[in-house]
């Protein structure tokens, strides 16, 4: 087809750091999309969260419109990919929209894990790749040790690799017209039946569900009434059109290009990344490859913090989730917390950056409790009840066996780590499953593990033990019976259910001091001394004790500051009043998140 | 008469354990300091009897700049100011004495110098010792501060660095018990378990080892932790125990003045700009009742419940018959007297003082 030879669509992938926002800054820029003074940096990261982490959360595509030395104009859509584990299938999803993608290497740092694990997924799909070395402008650049290093460990020709400087747009119209020769022409039967993949979607106020889709055969246009393939549910098309990057209509979208698609769809849930849309009168016999159903696989608590509302918190997780496909939550209660939510993630920094938006976009806050996987609970009776909320676990006696989610986990490393990121499975109950050098130098290693183990911290104690290189995958595999026990911490001998965590009986002595411990550090001083205290059932497994507040009988009353004496003795009251009234301490929000973090030192 | 608080917020380094309103290394911003102090004083048209200055180290201001202060003050009774041992020579102490000053209060602490050490202090044993002989030759009136229950430090050595100093026969002693207060280094390290110092048992024997040291050498112990020869008690300080006006001026001072109390702000460059940024309270019946009360107690002799009336308007047993229960208990356990004419701590009740007086608020 002949417009389809003036269509390229393509991703930018990179380590994080490497530059690839920046870099789509620039082609954004030197398109003419954006007036110069209009850009905000990192235009494709939209929201605040994204920009102030430098990462991406969720996709943003764009049109740009480039007319070549050839003197033709030609169509760039330029799709952006999240950038974290929690994430990878989304990443895959925009990658099979693509021909091809653009691999950003920082030409001062060389080839890093991110790389290797974005450009595999892309090779998975494949796409045409094409190498380039940024920040080239810098005097600790070296492309050319950089490009060696894209061939012995990709396997990729980088003789020709643009030399570009995203900050200073050097390189950049090279780079443009590179694109034209290096990323192939879309392909696709505009007569064919319609086959829509979706790979991203998000919620308008105005426009309801606004589909992100390329097409690979037929059109669609305003008026068609399109079949999601995964579900059934069948809606009629209100509009469609490109994103520049903000919506622009357009009469019909034909097979190769990448648009939107807007259909009256109520919530993100009903047009799932991965699924195919069809004409409901014409459809397509089999969907496109790859579609998965998201599956929370991380649980936690998110209650109100004191003085905020259940119900402010519940209409803004209410927000989040219209827009989010992959987060769900359901009211439950906490003895300690009082009325809250369980909500469930993709994976821990899904979870964390749901509870920042919270926090940000809605200036709420909330108190997490410890993150928790679905158990399967086997009773006694025969019955088997999934388990999201570890305080839920009925007693020993009704409990015949437990079983845990365990998932495939793929790591990819430089083999000097192998060593210790083998170290490091094991502790977290990993057993192997296969070795392979993917190169000299890079090893892939494939473990079955325990979700519970990896959910925590494990990501954050893989990056700290590889200094940043080794990058991990996981998928769930099955459920195993494994001897778990439930861990409950109790401050001043009182039970905090929002602490309690399931762990395996190995583990429970560790973890059980580990969070004493951090607890200790993060919880303040009191009139009276807080016990903090691990224990399963009865048994006290850890201990650790806030010191009190020295009583201060004979200290100095400076200067005549009666009022600092007076406050000191309302809250010694105090402090005792809400002992008895709530049977707990005062415990900072911080506290329920510094248990989870990884500390090098244990 | 009133009494009037000075706070100079100044110093040659912060100890360790200090949370007081002080810093390092500003000397240069004393003149302008000082000129922010005559400017708060002009709000007041009081006479003053008493007036303390107190820090931060009030020692580091040159004589003329005290004299500045006290010459519009012109106060009619016991003038004390603050002093480090590192800052003063006799020629110093002269004209501080020329300005006004008739009390030096010498911030000693220890006699050992390990545990000056550990409590980042500026000055040794010697410095002290020095200090204090030019002192003696200087002013009649002379209190030394110590502190005890410090990291390390066992009865024993207390009991050195008391019988030294009584040696030294000042007129009055102060012996604070150590404070761990937020925000300075020794808070996070006591947290954390690694801050020696002795438990709250260990700190009730020194204090009580100090009452009887003290009170054999002649020294009456009149408030919780201050002791004098007779007729020595510190005047200005009594104010505060007895629920007399007082005017703080300076940085985050404190007053209680025509039964409000306020507080400076604690922002130095906002004090210096001329913005007081004052935090007002206006006491309440209840306020007042319970301030009298808890001050009052620290005293040995307590108060009257004839000052009690005159000060809240009620009677004692009325306005307290609430806590009636709580009251009868710490008297049948020995830890609060209550007379027809008095109420007062035991010795026993001062160790729990801060729970007696918890219930008075």
């Amino acid at each position: 087809m002949d417009y389809q030879k003036l269509i390229r669509n393509f991703s930018i992938i990179a380590h994080i750091d490497h530059g690839k926002s920046t870099l789509a800054d620039r082609l954004i820029e030197k398109t003419g999309l954006v007036a110069e003074r209009d850009m905000k940096e990192q235009l494709l990261d939209n929201m605040d969260l994204e920009r102030e982490r430098g990462i991406t959360i969720k996709l943003q595509t764009t049109r740009l419109v480039y007319k070549a030395k050839d003197g033709q104009e030609y169509i760039y859509n330029l799709i952006d990919t999240p950038g974290h584990v929690d994430f990878t299938y989304e990443v895959s999803r925009s990658l099979a929209a693509c021909e091809g993608a653009i691999l950003v290497v920082d030409s001062t740092q060389g080839v890093e894990a991110q790389t290797l694990a974005n450009v595999y997924l892309a090779i998975n799909e494949d796409l045409d790749i094409l190498p380039v070395l940024n920040k080239i402008d810098l005097a600790s650049s070296r492309p050319d040790e950089c490009k060696e290093e894209i061939e012995d460990l990709i396997g990729l020709d980088a003789t020709d690799a643009p030399l570009v400087s995203a900050k200073t747009g050097q390189g950049v119209d090279e780079l443009l017209e590179r694109i034209i020769t290096d990323v192939p022409a879309p392909t696709g039967d505009p007569e064919g039946k319609l086959k829509g993949l979706i790979f991203d979607s998000k919620y308008d106020n105005y426009l309801g569900v606004i589909i992100y889709t390329r097409l690979m055969d037929g059109c669609v246009k305003k008026g068609d009434v399109i079949k999601m393939m995964a579900t059934g549910k069948q809606y009629e098309v209100t509009e469609v059109g490109y994103c520049a990057p903000n919506p622009v209509p357009t009469k019909e979208l034909r097979a190769g290009e990448v648009g939107y698609v807007c259909a009256s769809i109520k919530q993100v849930k009903d047009a799932r990344v991965g699924d195919t849309f069809t004409l409901a009168n014409d459809p397509a016999e089999k969907a496109l490859p790859g579609y998965k159903k998201v599956q929370s696989m991380v649980y936690c608590g998110i209650y109100p913090a004191e003085g905020e509302k259940y119900e402010s918190v519940k209409d803004a997780l209410e927000k989040l989730q219209v827009n989010d496909a992959a987060f769900n939550f359901e009211p439950e209660t906490s003895q300690a917390l009082g009325y809250g939510f369980r909500c469930g993630f993709l994976g821990l920094l899904h979870m964390e950056i749901i509870v920042e938006r919270l926090e940000r976009e809605f200036d709420l806050a909330v108190i997490t409790t410890s993150p928790s996987v679905t158990y399967k609970v086997v009773k006694t009776d025969g019955t088997e009840m999934m388990l999201q909320n570890p305080s839920n676990l009925p007693s020993p006696t009704e409990i015949s066996y437990i079983m845990e989610p365990m998932v495939k986990a793929c790591i990819m490393i430089p083999n000097e780590y192998v060593g210790t990121v083998m170290d490091l499975c094991q502790q977290r109950r990993g057993s192997m499953i296969k070795m392979e050098y993917i190169t000299p130098t890079r090893v892939e290693l494939h473990y079955d593990m325990p979700l519970n183990e990896v959910i925590y911290d494990f990501f954050d104690a893989l990056k700290s033990k590889t200094r940043g290189y080794g990058s991990l995958e996981y998928e769930f595999d099955r459920y195993e019976r494994s001897s778990l026990v439930k861990l409950d911490i109790m401050l001043n001998r009182e039970l905090v259910d929002a602490f309690s965590m399931i762990v395996h009986e190995s583990n429970a002595y560790a973890r059980g001091r580990f969070v004493c411990e951090k607890l200790k550090e993060v919880i303040p001083m009191h009139q009276f001394e807080v016990p903090i205290q691990a224990a399963i059932g009865q048994k006290i497994i850890a201990r650790e004790t806030v010191k009190a507040y020295r009583k201060d009988v004979l200290a100095k009353c400076y200067g005549g500051d009666i009022s600092r004496k007076k406050k000191l003795l309302e809250k010694q009251k105090e402090g005792k009043k809400r002992m008895r009234q709530f049977g707990t301490v005062e415990v900072p929000q911080e506290a329920f998140t510094a248990v989870l973090k990884y500390d090098e030192g244990k | 008469m009133t009494g009037i608080y000075i706070h100079i917020p100044f110093c040659l380094k912060k100890c360790d354990y200090c949370g007081f309103l002080s810093f390092p290394g500003k000397e240069e911003m004393m003149d302008g300091y000082v000129d922010m102090l005559l400017k708060e004083l002009d709000e007041y048209q009081v006479k003053a009897d008493t007036v303390f200055f107190g820090g931060g180290t009030p020692s580091l201001l040159e004589p003329r700049q005290v004299k500045r202060i006290l010459d519009k003050i012109n106060p009619t009774g016991e003038v004390t100011l603050e002093a480090n041992p590192k800052t003063f020579d006799k020629p110093k102490l002269l004209a501080f004495k020329d300005a006004g000053i008739n009390r030096l209060s010498i911030g000693c602490q220890s006699m050992e110098d390990d545990l000056l050490k550990t409590l980042g202090r500026v000055h040794t044993r010697e410095d002290f010792l020095k200090a204090y002989t030019i002192a003696r030759e200087v002013f009649e009136n002379i209190n030394v501060d110590l502190m005890f229950a410090l990291p390390g430090q066992d009865i024993q050595r207390w009991e050195k660095t008391l019988k030294e100093v009584i040696s030294l026969s000042p007129e009055h002693i102060s012996a604070y018990s150590l404070q761990i207060e937020e925000g300075t280094r020794f808070y996070q390290e006591y947290k954390m378990d690694r801050l020696n110092v002795p438990s709250d048992l260990e700190e009730r024997r020194m204090h009580h080892r100090a009452i009887e040291i003290l009170e054999d050498a002649g020294y009456s112990h009149y408030e919780i932790s201050n002791f004098a020869r007779k007729g020595k008690e510190c005047q200005h300080n009594l104010k505060y125990w007895n629920m007399e006006e007082y005017i703080g001026i300076g940085l985050g001072a404190s007053s209680y003045f025509k039964s409000e109390r306020f507080k400076n702000t604690d922002d130095l460059d906002k004090y210096l700009s001329g913005n007081l940024d004052r935090e007002v309270h206006i006491n309440s019946v209840k306020d007042t009742a319970g301030e009298m009360v808890f001050t009052a107690l620290r005293k040995r002799e307590g108060f009257t419940k004839e000052r009690f009336k005159e000060v809240v308007g009620q009677s004692y047993d009325d306005f307290f018959r609430y806590i009636l229960d709580e009251r009868k208990e710490y008297i049948e356990e020995g830890l609060l007297v209550e007379t027809e004419e008095r109420v007062y701590l035991t010795l026993d009740g001062m160790d729990h003082s801060n729970e007696i007086m918890a219930k008075f608020v």
